[in-house]
């Protein structure tokens, strides 16, 4: 028996496909749109140079891309502490003026998360991913994203309890 | 009123898309277009400058059989859409033909050649066909620019000196970038 030949992936096609969400990832996480711009513009060229190690599975690589997003946010954030600036602010803060008020609290409640809880529930509920998909993208153990998920999402609804804001279901 | 539930409100709270923010639909474009974009045709041979006697513009004709094509130029250019492009270009002496062959690949080999794409691009973008009668419209749009492509190359990469090349050498070349113009 032969195993049927896997398909190799069109990972130019792929980046085309995922830079608008990549660069809406950058957007939900730094101060400007112009930095998030020039954040997906340093992506794409790492992902371009280790394009030779890009899983040829769509979903993996998709994945690796949003993995190497992560890197270089981190670069950036590192760059900015080392500069002196002010913690990177979450991309809410600067739309507070444009959304409902109450989303604007969700946005503050998730802000106060540690950084890795807040992008497990922005790659969860912004991104789109599964949860497992989330652990391997921070190349962490699915048990460990699922139970820090569990507890960060209960402290974002109990907050919101105490407001009346948000279903008890 | 139904209240919203955790998780509903978790993703409601993503801030907006910066995507549909002026002028980042071209910022995405741009960095897309960044693609090292490697193309492997089938190479071309052709003579690309020819001095001296008729021999040996049929010796370059001919290149496989004779020339050693010993010199492999790296080229990048990006062009006015903003596309950027990685070929190769190999130049040979006519080492097998003229005993300079040797001093003729090492200058092609000391040369700085980081920016001669970018200048074969600018030249080749200017290169009219009607010149060559390519304007009939029997042609396509690839096979004009690989004619243009071709045309620039082939004056800027056979400028050897004088002192080099002596004034009876051949040089050809290969490369696999030709009409890669937009």
């Amino acid at each position: 028996m032969t195993l049927p030949a896997r398909t190799k992936l069109d990972f130019a096609a792929l980046v085309e496909r995922e830079a608008p969400a990549l660069l809406a990832y950058f957007g939900r996480r730094v101060a400007s749109a112009d930095d998030a711009a020039d954040l997906l513009g340093d992506t794409l060229v790492v992902a371009w140079r280790k394009a030779a190690s890009v899983p040829r599975s769509e979903t993996e690589a998709r994945m690796w891309l949003y993995g190497v997003a992560r890197r270089v946010l981190a670069t950036h954030r590192r760059t900015l502490a080392r500069r002196g600036a002010l913690e990177e602010k979450l991309r809410a803060d600067a739309t507070v003026h444009t959304d409902p008020p109450l989303l604007d609290h969700v946005r503050a409640l998730i802000g106060d998360l540690d950084l890795v809880d807040r992008e497990i529930i922005g790659l969860h509920y912004w991104e789109g991913f599964t949860l497992v998909e989330v652990a391997r993208i921070l190349g962490m153990r699915p048990a460990t994203v699922r139970g820090r998920h569990a507890r960060a999402r209960a402290s974002i609804r109990d907050a919101l309890l105490e407001t009346g804001d948000v279903s008890e279901a | 009123m139904t209240k919203p539930t955790i998780d509903e409100l978790l993703r409601a709270s993503a801030p907006r898309d910066v995507y549909d923010e002026p002028g980042m639909r071209e910022r995405v474009a741009g960095a897309v277009a960044l693609q090292p974009k490697k193309r492997r045709k089938a190479w071309v041979v052709v003579p690309v400058a020819v001095f001296g006697v008729a021999a040996l513009t049929a010796g370059a004709i001919v290149v496989d059989d004779v020339m050693t094509m010993d010199v492999e130029i790296p080229l990048t250019y990006v062009t006015a859409t903003g596309n950027t492009y990685e070929c190769d270009v190999k130049v040979g002496g006519a080492s097998l033909l003229d005993p300079k062959g040797a001093a003729i690949a090492n200058w092609y080999r000391d040369q700085d050649w980081s920016s001669f794409g970018q200048k074969v691009y600018e030249k080749a973008i200017t290169v009219d066909p009607a010149d060559a009668g390519l304007d009939t419209g029997e042609y396509s749009q690839a096979e004009i620019d690989n004619y243009a492509w071709g045309s620039a190359l082939g004056e800027m990469i056979g400028k050897v000196p004088a002192s080099v090349g002596g004034s009876e050498f051949s040089t050809g070349a290969q490369w696999d970038c030709a009409g890669l113009l937009h």
